[in-house]
């Protein structure tokens, strides 16, 4: 064993960004990364996002600091108000997380001078120093923060290793396969199911295969309509480069400004405007996927075939259990000409589902179409710097109309957030048809800020974790898919069954609302936010965990999936086998001991690997 | 289980009290509700969803395409079905009503008494669908459940009712706006109107917010005891549960207790086979007059509820139904199984939640010398009798209300004057009416025709029988032990526990019971048993064995049971004298005729309840249960056959049984122990 090892950033010798001829012997765009190397440079490392954008309370009031997001710079005094009143927050008891552990206080790698020679001499800038490896030992369950603030991992990686390409995996993945180490691929690090943890028993050396220095654009093809990316690649660096050129993916999962391409095809993840777009498995064209036995992939750039069953899919969802992604083609499309948000607000959420229900049917779904219930309307409307929980939708005149007139109940209308983009003509027709059918079942146009608003929110509403925990306040968030007839019978179930076991356990103040975040043919997603105020409750993420499971069971019993797009990895792999069935995991388990003979991919997701 | 008294409220306590019943019912209301709902839906909007449902819609479709109806007309017969079923809810009427029926309980009524469980019940109420299901021994229940609802200030339950109520004039407009809706016998194979019936109380389960109040045991019980529990709509209930369309439902268990039961003379001549009179305004009329009578005290007690989602918890998954829609899933075999399990549970917690009153006391203690053969019994020897038995049955586990002795066992005589006299010589008697039989018509009789004298002489017995029957869920077990410990000398515990057994399955339509083959619960009675001193127990080769000790109670509890025995003796004896198939009809004439040849003989003590239908259905039943023979219907009617040689063992079994009583007793003096009223 060796430890205090220095980090090798300066040895890597292709370091200098010498431009670097692909493939097809065009110029590879280098992307400049918003988010460095050293993430913990402008990342925080026990919490969510920029270091600089956070939710702080000044004189007993809520601010959002930073100018990254609208609401940067503001303060939040509805939102304090409506925390108060929701969870009872005591918003002068400060409940301050540990400091960031000192360099010296990390556990030793477990790592042979053989292997530290052999890795060290691979020409891969690598790491061994603390920091790095808690930064990638994690993704960003609330298991995962929480034990961050208050205590420690059981297990971290015990070597980073930044592949610069393609070859530099394929090399790493036979050093690892020939001298017994495992690798955990490494993406942006955003995982919400335990993914990228270490297994806490694994004995061997664990490297944190970190693909973020590979994520150069290969090539793009104007004529197909196609680009070629390197894994490592972010969601916000792809779409900034690629907008350059005038195009774009259009692959937006919440955490795009985070995420990285091969995480999405690892996780089968799902962008908010997969209307247009489409999600990631409809995007991707062709994936390279390095295995201890080899590289998968197939011979030729096509829109589709019939050649067998489609590997694609056995990479697609593989949770890093399979192989490393390197290169992913992925369609593109023109920018579009127009893009406009919108926001329709109807008297119950069951009237929302209709609607949603019939603009599905009708197929003219625009980029994004969601659906929020009451509780996380007010909870939307009250992060504003203006009066009244309402103020804002129903401004004045409005206002008296919505609840007068049309005579909405306050505590039962939600509201439906709407993102066009496309052609002027067809946006605006768009517009059209969705107003029209929202008219039918009493939805009323409520204008295009509250839409923007409802989306900058998606991206804002991850950082109110951190502020939560500060004040003993815990919220996590979890999803699934559900065939039409059965969401809101399923919405209801789950929030009845939270309902009771926070009872059960004298959880007073609790929240749970929920929100359609997809729409498709033959069902919908649906996204529950579950937060509870903890200042009385022992063991309070084991709690969550627990009241989390029996909500999962009641989405099943009511006829929802296990997930639609988070992935299982090691929180939801119990409900696997009877997702599958039996066949179905003896035909994962072939597919893994035929690529991983060795389980060097022993992150242990899915499916419990024998090894 | 100790329960006691002290936790149940008279609820007319306070409108004794109170200046103004009018101001009471005229309050400002803001009942519980069983499920809350953001807006509260109508009785018409439940009607139009399940119109609108996809299950009707499709069915409409179906019936086009095959019996090529016209869509339009099938719409409509949806519609009339559904206001045929549907409930409704008049909050003028209910307050009038509210009205009439407090001046009517004051009146007739000691007190009802209602168990403080009530308040939990109602924390429990608000978030999800709540099922009220009371015993059903009057047509008082329904209306007592509406009356506690509208004390307690919960919402008065959506009631299945009868379609006999539907068909009185303006009685079934005015339960339907009190919140009845309707439902069809069961052998109606309409196809559409139970399609709609389903959806319907899907529709009530899924999206209503009342709580939903049905009869488990289908019909009132006549005898008094419990009725093996119906499936039907406990089905329909629990099937938004195995399909996830409802998270939870809860089943609360009802018992309610009477002191007097209004049917008591109807069920009398029920049991004998005059058919119950076709319910019609001016019969509810008439019944009115029994305002002029007292009717003592009713217990409401409320078991602890069930709910679905603890009670069938990991054994049930519901998400086996996750693939095709939600109206298109059958009822898997193990929902089947656990669907009777929950019914025969919720019967038994019924049974549980039992108050006996000392009119049950004394008609155990009046049965018990009858059969004894005595004569006449005194006063003071009576009450004497009735502590003695209050004792036996209280260590039996049931909870009684003999407190005041003296004053209860008054009054408990005062309210059943009609029924029982203390006559001038100070003995108990029962009181005997003649019965003029001229207005019915034999045609309509179930059974034999039974002569006017063996009416006159059966009725009162047949009623007192009916106070006593409530009781026998908690005797009937300790009286076959009884009777097999003593009829066995020296039985070892197995043996006894086999014996015991087979008539447990015999008697499981008699004395409906969900411990049927329970050791557990076996053990537990013979250490009962033996503490109060009716077995003793001696070790023998490491074996258990029984013997009578107390003999005082051992004739007690044989007393009790004879005439079940005997009824069921003579069905076996009935159907071994036809080899082939036999009319149910046949069964009934003939059994009742030999009984009733007996009993005119007086030449030894025959309890007139073993004329009986409903124990010779029960019996019937059972066997058809236990596969011994099994019932046809053929053409109008109901034919039974099968393994005679089977039904010869029953006999054999039943036989020692009666010999050895009936041969001791030789009186024919028995009429002294009725006194005519006159
Ligand atoms: C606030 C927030 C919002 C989110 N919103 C969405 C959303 O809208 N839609 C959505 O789909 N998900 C969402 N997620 C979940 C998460 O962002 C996705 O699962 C994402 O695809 C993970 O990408 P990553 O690069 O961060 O992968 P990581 O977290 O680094 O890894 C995830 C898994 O993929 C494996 N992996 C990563 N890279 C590779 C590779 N190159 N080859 C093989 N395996 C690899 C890892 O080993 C691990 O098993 C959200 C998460 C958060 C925290």
């Amino acid at each position: 064993m060796r430890s205090n090892l220095k980090s090798n950033v300066c040895s890597n010798k292709t370091n200098s960004p010498v431009p670097v001829k692909n493939d097809k012997n065009q110029d590879a765009i280098i992307v400049n990364s918003a988010i460095p190397k050293n993430r913990e440079e402008i990342l925080k490392w026990n919490g969510w996002g920029y270091k600089d954008s956070q939710f702080t309370v000044k004189d007993g009031i809520i601010h959002f600091t930073g100018s990254r997001y609208p609401i940067g710079e503001l303060s939040l005094p509805y939102f304090t108000q409506w925390v108060k009143d929701v969870f009872d927050a005591d918003l002068t008891k400060f409940h301050k997380p540990q400091d960031m552990p000192q360099e010296e206080t990390y556990p030793p790698p477990k790592i042979t001078e053989e292997n530290y020679t052999l890795l060290s001499n691979l020409d891969i800038a690598f790491s061994t120093k603390g920091v790095d490896r808690l930064f990638r030992a994690h993704g960003h369950t609330l298991h995962d923060i929480y034990t961050l603030r208050e205590s420690f991992f059981e297990r971290i990686p015990d070597i980073i290793l930044w592949p610069k390409c393609h070859n530099d995996v394929v090399k790493i993945v036979n050093v690892a396969n020939e001298c017994g180490m495992v690798i955990i691929p490494f993406g942006g690090g955003t995982s919400v199911t335990g993914s990228v943890l270490c297994s806490k028993t694994e004995a061997r050396t664990i490297i944190s295969l970190d693909t973020s220095q590979m994520n150069r654009i290969l090539w793009v093809d104007r004529d197909n309509l196609v680009v070629c990316c390197e894994s490592g690649i972010i969601g916000q660096d792809l779409e900034r480069e690629i907008k350059k050129l005038g195009y774009t993916v259009g692959h937006e999962p919440d955490s795009y400004e985070f995420s990285s391409l091969g995480g999405w095809v690892a996780t089968r993840a799902s962008g908010m405007k997969k209307n247009t777009y489409g999600n990631i498995e409809d995007l991707l064209v062709h994936v390279r996927m390095v295995t201890t036995k080899g590289v998968l992939e197939k011979n030729c750039q096509v829109p589709r075939m019939s050649c067998g069953p489609d590997f694609n899919q056995v990479i697609l969802g593989s949770e890093g259990c399979l192989g490393v992604v390197t290169e992913v083609i992925l369609k593109i499309r023109p920018l579009p000409k127009t893009k406009r948000y919108g926001s329709v607000i109807f008297p119950d959420f069951e009237s929302g589902l209709k609607c949603m229900r019939e603009v599905a049917k009708q197929r003219c779904q625009p980029a994004s179409i969601r659906l929020m219930d009451n509780e996380q309307f007010k909870f939307g409307q009250s992060l504003r710097p203006t009066p009244g929980y309402f103020g804002l939708i129903l401004d004045g005149l409005k206002k008296l109309y919505i609840t007068k007139i049309k005579g909405f109940n306050v505590n039962s209308m939600c509201v439906m957030t709407l993102l066009f983009e496309g052609d002027t003509k067809e946006v605006e027709a768009q517009e059209k048809k969705i107003y029209e059918i929202a008219g039918q079942v009493g939805g009323i146009p409520a204008g295009q800020i509250n839409g923007e608003r409802g989306y900058m929110l998606t991206f804002v509403i991850a950082y109110i974790r951190d502020l939560g925990l500060e004040y003993y306040i815990l919220s996590e968030s979890f999803e699934t898919s559900v065939p039409w007839d059965r969401a809101i019978s399923l919405c209801r179930n789950v929030k009845y069954v939270i309902g009771e076991e926070c009872r059960k356990r004298n959880i007073r103040h609790f929240m749970i609302c929920s929100r359609i975040t997809q729409t498709y043919d033959a069902g919908c997603v649906i996204y529950f936010y579950f937060a509870y105020n903890y200042r009385n409750t022992n063991n309070p993420v084991e709690v969550y965990e627990y009241i989390e499971d029996k909500a999962r069971d009641e989405i099943i019993a009511s006829g929802g999936s296990l997930s639609h797009h988070h992935g299982i990895g090691k929180i939801r792999m119990k409900w696997y086998p009877a997702t599958v069935s039996e066949v179905g995991v003896n035909l994962f388990k072939a597919a893994k001991e035929e690529l991983d003979p060795n389980n060097v991919f022993a992150s242990g997701n899915i499916v419990k690997s024998k090894l | 289980m100790d329960r006691s008294l002290v936790a149940f409220k008279d609820i007319l306590k306070e409108r004794r009290q109170e200046y103004s019943n009018f101001m009471w019912i005229s309050r400002h209301l803001n009942p519980k509700v069983a499920y809350e709902r953001l807006i509260k839906p109508t009785p018409k909007f439940h009607k139009e969803e399940v119109l609108k449902s996809r299950k009707i819609q499709e069915v409409i479709e179906k019936n086009c395409k095959e019996n090529g109806a016209l869509k339009g007309q099938l719409t409509k017969a949806v519609m009339i079905i559904l206001d045929e079923i549907g409930f409704n809810k008049r909050i003028t009427i209910i307050r009038w009503l509210g009205l009439l029926l407090t001046k009517i309980c004051l009146n007739v009524y000691g007190g009802i008494h209602v168990n403080d469980k009530i308040y939990r019940i109602k924390e429990l109420m608000g978030n999800k669908p709540i099922i009220f299901l009371p015993s059903h021994r009057s047509y008082a229940d329904f209306i007592l459940m509406s009356y506690l609802c509208f004390t307690y200030n919960i919402e008065i339950p959506a009631i299945a009712a009868g379609m006999d109520f539907h068909a009185m004039w303006g009685m079934g407009k005015v339960l339907r706006d009190t919140g009845a809706f309707f439902m069809r016998r069961s052998f109606n194979d309409d196809s559409l109107y139970w399609d709609t019936f389903r959806q319907y109380i899907y529709q009530l389960i899924t999206e209503g917010d009342l709580p939903l109040e049905f009869f488990i045991e289908g019909t009132r019980s006549r005898s008094g005891k419990s009725l093996i529990p119906k499936y039907g709509l406990l089905s329909m209930v629990l099937k938004t549960f195995y399909t996830a369309a409802v998270p939870d439902i809860l089943f609360v268990p009802i018992n309610i207790s009477y002191d007097r039961v209004l049917e008591e003379k109807l069920f009398a001549y029920e049991l004998l086979g005059v058919p119950k009179p076709k319910e019609s305004t001016s019969g509810f009329l008439k019944s009115l007059s029994i305002i002029k009578e007292r009717y003592g005290n009713i217990y409401i007690d409320f078991g602890e509820p069930i709910s679905a989602r603890s009670y069938f918890g990991s054994f049930i998954d519901r998400s086996f139904h996750s693939i095709k829609p939600t109206y298109m899933q059958e009822f898997t075999e193990r929902e089947k199984e656990s669907t009777s399990e929950l019914a025969n549970n919720i019967v038994n917690v019924q049974q549980k939640c039992a108050v006996i009153t000392t009119f049950n006391l004394i008609a155990l203690s009046l049965t018990n010398s009858f059969m004894a053969g005595e004569n006449k019994l005194h006063i003071k020897d009576h009450i004497e009798d009735v502590i003695w038995i209050n004792n036996i049955v209280k260590s039996l586990g049931a909870c009684t209300d003999l407190l005041d002795i003296e004053k209860n066992i008054e009054t408990a005589l005062d309210v059943h004057k009609g029924l029982v006299k203390v006559t001038s010589n100070d003995n108990v008697a029962l009181v005997q009416n003649a019965v003029a039989l001229n207005t019915s018509d034999p045609a309509k009789l179930k059974g034999h025709t039974l002569s006017q004298d063996t009416m006159t002489y059966s009725i009162p017995f047949i009623m007192l029988q009916i106070y006593v029957n409530p009781v026998m869920h908690y005797l009937a077990d300790p009286c076959l032990i009884s009777v097999i410990v003593e009829q066995h000398r020296n039985i070892n515990i197995d043996d006894l526990f086999t014996q015991f057994t087979f008539f447990q399955t015999l008697f499981s339509h008699e004395f409906v019971s969900n411990y049927i083959g329970n050791y557990l619960k076996y053990q537990d009675l013979l250490k009962n048993l033996t503490n109060i001193r009716l077995l003793s127990s001696n070790k023998e080769e490491k074996c258990e064995i029984y013997e009578v000790l107390d003999f005082k109670i051992y004739n007690f509890f044989k007393n009790l049971i004879v005439p079940f025995l005997y009824t069921y003796y003579m069905v076996c004896d009935v159907l071994l004298q036809n080899k082939s198939a036999i009319r149910e009809k046949c069964i009934l004439v003939t059994v009742q005729s030999r009984f009733e040849e007996l009993i005119s003989a007086r030449q030894k003590i025959v309890h007139p309840y073993s004329l009986n239908l409903d124990s010779i259905t029960n019996c019937l039943s059972s066997f058809a249960v236990m596969g011994i023979i099994h019932r046809e219907k053929i053409n109008e009617d109901v034919v039974w056959s099968g393994n005679m040689e089977k039904v010869k063992e029953v006999r054999e079994k039943l036989e020692p049984y009666l010999a050895s009583l009936s041969s001791a007793q030789n009186n024919s003096n028995t009429n002294i122990f009725l006194a005519s009223k006159l």
